[in-house]
Formats: C-alpha cells, structure tokens, sequence
C-alpha cells in the first residue's frame, strides 16, 4: 500500500528518537524484532500476472519474479511504563508499487489497563481475516502466501483509529475478542481508495490444539478512478441516470463476515476459512472458502490446499441494451462490474521445512483455474487459465 | 579384584542413574510469595504457547537441554513450532515472547521477584524465594 514514504519515515524516525529519549531517562525496555521472506515464483503463462492480491500492478507470470513474496520488516516496542507501550514496524515490499517501497503497517500506542484488557491507539494491521494480524509473517504460516481467493478479497491490510483487546482463560479454554474502529486511505496502480467508517468485532476461542473464529466488519468505501468516472459519465449523458449512481463507488457499505478454524496437533495441521464479502457499486460481492491440511513429520510439512472465490451479485448489466450506439457502452458496463472479483479456484501443494529454529524454507505448486481472466493482474488477450505456479521462498523471523 | 571392579561398575552406574536423574529433573516455579500452589500440564502449555495470559513465563536462552526438555514435554512442540506461535502475537504487538534469561540462577530471580511469573528450571537451582508447582514428568 502507497502512503507518503516521508511521512511514514518521519514518523519511524520521530517514534525512535523518542525512545531514544525516553532511554537516556528512565531505561525502558526496548524489544526489537523483525520478519521476511526472500520468495521467488514462477508461472506458465506471459499472458497474465499472478499476484497476491488483484489490485497489484505487477505479478508473476513465466519470465519468475521475486516481488510477489518478497519482503522484510523490522519492529520495535518500546515498554515505557509497566501499563503503556509503543510499537512500529516498518515493512520493505511491493505490494501495490512497482518497485519495493518503505511503508509502516503498524504504529501503535497500547495500553495495558488490566491483564485482561488493552487499548491501542494508531495504526493497527485490520484484523478482518482469521490470520490478518500476521499473514506477512511467513515463517508462523504453513503455506507460501495467503490464498487470493480469500485473502485478495479485502486487499487493504491495515487500519488508523483505535481497538480494545479482550483476554481471558475459563476453565479449559482461553478466549480473545476484539473491537475497532478507525479508517483507511491506499493508493492503488489505478485507483484511490478510501475506507471509512471501518469498525468491526471478532472473537476467538482454543481448547486443546483447536481454535474457532468469527469475525464481523463493516466500512464505506470510495474508490476513485479516472476511466470509470469517464465511463459513468457518459452512462449518465446516455440517460441512464440510476444506473451511473448505482455502480458509482461513493461510500458504497461494504460488508465482511468471516469465520475461521485451525488445529494444531503434534503432527497433524488443518486449518480453514469461510468468508463473505458483500458491497455495492461496479464491485463485485463475493463468497470465498479455503481448506489446508499438513502432516507434520519431524522439520517437513507436507501440505495441501484447495480454494475457491465465488462471485455472487450480477456480472452482465441488463439496463442498456446491446444494440446498436449503445453496444460500446453496454460492453464498457460489463467490462467494469467484471473488474473486481471473479469466480476462481486453486488446487495446491507443498512442503515446508524447518531448516532452523527460526528459518523455514517452502516450496508450492498451485493450479489456478480462473473462469475468464480470474483474479489474474493484467490480462492479455488470449489469456486463458488453468496456470501453474511454482513459488519458492525462504522465511525468517528474528 | 573382582570386588573392586564389582564395586566400580556399580558406582559407575550409580552415578550414571544420578545424572540422568539430574538431567531429567525439570521443574516449574512461582515465586514463594504466589498464592498458586499446582498447575497442570495442560495450564503450562498454554501459558508458554501464548494462548493464556494469566501469568507471565520466563524462559531460558537456547541452547539450553533444561529448555528442549521442558518443550518436548510439556508442549510437544520443538523450539520452530513455539517460535511460530510466538510470532504471531509479537508481529501484531498483542503480546510478548517470554523474557529470556541466560541461566537457571537468572530465572529464579526473576520468578521469585514477580508475583505472576511463571519459570522452569532443573531442581538444583530451586532455593527458598520460589517454589515448585510441577515436575516435568
């Protein structure tokens, strides 16, 4: 995600001369840790990217690229009193930029009421998917990346406002809730988004190796772009007024609900997630499920997974009809609804190995069937799936 | 002879029961002041692998065998698969890893001046500030 690298660099460096303040006064502790993944990934295909979300202006395709997994960050938590603490991390990626760019996922002040009970106040990862808070991390996953097919559902990853965190152990099982609120601005390849209003719960409970999750989560959304606002204008000039306001995407409510699992045996790791995205505007609404299953033998894991996105709102406009003037304009309305979102599925497999205690190393190969161009990054014409990606990536945690 | 060899090899023996006893006497403790006086199995595991949060564990450097028994244990789970569950919390800033301490001396200090520590250290560090609640078996 695109945001002002000097500001974010003034902040980091603002946030570390504070501590460093703080330091000389009354010696709080300071932690630091960090995280990456050196990654590489190929397809089989030069007509389409492949990427880890669809608003990405760059993925892979059959010449490999390092830039899909790639990335590294760096954190630091300040412990000023016992109750309060600071935390930034900065994240080197790609993600929305054509090149690896500085950006600060994570800017928080917490406070640590009871033992029980914290507040944050800044920028917090958004926490709608059962593994947002670190699906960066991929050292603490089984998998490569998170599946696009649910993951690329909401493609922003982090949130300015404040949350509440909630712990609690009752008997056999030990819960967590949390509660935020807050907002998001992010720069992408062809378009300015804006979320607002984001707030949103979630609740998890694990007994023994097994783990259940929901989570619920709601924003308006604006996304601004100069070739659909073209395109609406001219559907508006053509006399479909309501039509124009209807796929307009001016603080459109958008919907989430998430519910996740995950066992962690000795030996054997499942885990698996049913989500529902449901929005106005030209975006689509969407249904995405996927499954992982691993058997842990000593350092290798051998894993499979299979995913699945599934559009469930209207993809043809049935307002203007195909004939004649109009049919441009009819095709350019199909175009766009189609843009966001898409009916894909992925069979995939492959194996993490524990080469360190804090180093894993994993190979993946996904078969992705997209139905037209799926959720693929710039399509050509002639683009057709099932693709084959191969990804090696190297992860790290320190 | 005979005897002394017969004495020797006894000894010996003696000695290599009494070593593998040592090493295998890991033990988990409060500080003397606590008011809990057992803990089950089941209660470490969660408190060591970040589910719980009722107390704050106390965890010796690697390498370190008291440590790689007390994990194998207590947790099933090797120092990778703890490292990952650790980062989940950490990377999100929910939660801190353990604080680790270089020796079984460094971890009973810390244990006996906090009240909601928890550590484990081999028996032979054990003295009068804490006290165990459970042995690793």
């Amino acid at each position: 995600m695109y945001r002002s690298p000097a500001r974010a660099a003034a902040s980091f460096v603002l946030a570390l001369a504070l501590c460093s303040t703080r330091a000389t006064a009354a010696l709080p502790q300071i932690d630091i840790s960090g995280f990456g993944t050196a990654g590489f990934a190929v397809t089989d295909t030069g007509k389409a990217e492949f990427g880890r979300v669809q608003q990405q202006p760059l993925g892979a395709n059959n010449q490999g690229d390092v830039g899909v997994d790639s990335l590294f960050a760096l954190q630091g938590t300040v412990h000023l009193t016992d109750m309060l603490s600071a935390t930034a991390q900065g994240m080197v990626r790609r993600m929305f930029n054509t090149g690896f760019q500085l950006d600060i996922p994570v800017f928080f002040v917490k406070a640590a009421v009871t033992r029980d009970l914290s507040v944050r106040v800044g920028r917090i990862q958004l926490p709608v998917f059962m593994l947002s808070d670190y699906r960066q991390v991929g050292y603490s996953s089984t998998w490569v990346r998170p599946p696009i097919e649910v993951y690329g559902q909401i493609p922003l990853d982090s949130d300015d406002g404040a949350d509440i965190l909630y712990r609690k152990t009752v008997g056999f099982s030990d819960i967590s809730a949390q509660a935020f609120y807050g907002k998001t601005d992010a720069t992408l390849p062809l378009a300015t988004v804006q979320a607002r209003k984001i707030w949103g719960v979630n609740a998890d409970i694990t007994v023994g190796p097994l783990t259940l999750r929901a989570g619920r989560s709601q924003t308006a959304f604006t996304a601004r772009d100069p070739r659909n606002t073209q395109l609406l204008t001219a559907v508006n000039a053509a006399g479909f007024t309501a039509l124009a306001n209807q796929l307009n995407p001016l603080n459109v409510p958008l919907k989430f609900t998430d519910f996740g699992f995950s066992l962690d045996g000795t030996h054997l790791t499942v885990q698996g997630e049913i989500s529902k995205e449901t929005v106005g505007a030209f975006l689509a609404s969407t249904d995405g499920q996927y499954i992982l299953a691993g058997y842990r033998v000593h350092k290798f894991t051998p894993y499979a997974m299979y995913a699945r996105q599934k559009v469930t709102s209207a993809r043809t406009n049935t307002t203007i009809p195909r004939v004649g003037a109009l049919l441009p304009l009819a095709l350019g309305v199909d175009q766009l609804i189609n843009s966001v979102g898409a009916d894909q599925h992925t069979f995939s497999a492959g194996l993490r190995w524990d080469l360190h205690e804090s180093v894993d190393l994993k190979l993946q190969v996904d078969r992705v069937s997209p139905q037209g161009n799926g959720l693929f990054i710039n399509p050509q014409p002639g683009f057709h799936g099932p693709v084959t990606v191969a990804s090696m990536t190297l992860d790290f945690v320190f | 002879m005979k005897r002394s060899s017969k004495t020797m090899i006894a000894a010996g023996l003696t000695f290599t029961a009494a070593l593998q006893q040592a090493r295998a006497d890991v033990v988990v403790i409060v500080s003397a002041h606590s008011t809990i006086t057992a803990i089950t199995a089941d209660e470490i595991m969660r408190l060591y692998l970040g589910d719980s949060n009722t107390m704050t564990p106390v965890d010796i450097a690697t390498p370190s065998g008291t440590r790689r028994e007390f994990y194998t244990k207590v947790t099933g789970k090797n120092d990778g698969q703890v490292k990952a569950r650790w980062s989940k919390l950490v990377f999100t800033g929910k939660g801190s890893a353990p604080k680790e301490l270089p020796s079984g001396e460094e971890v009973v200090k810390a244990v006996a001046a906090d009240p909601h520590a928890i550590g484990y250290v081999d028996r032979s560090f054990v003295n009068m500030t804490v006290k165990i609640i459970y042995t690793v078996k």
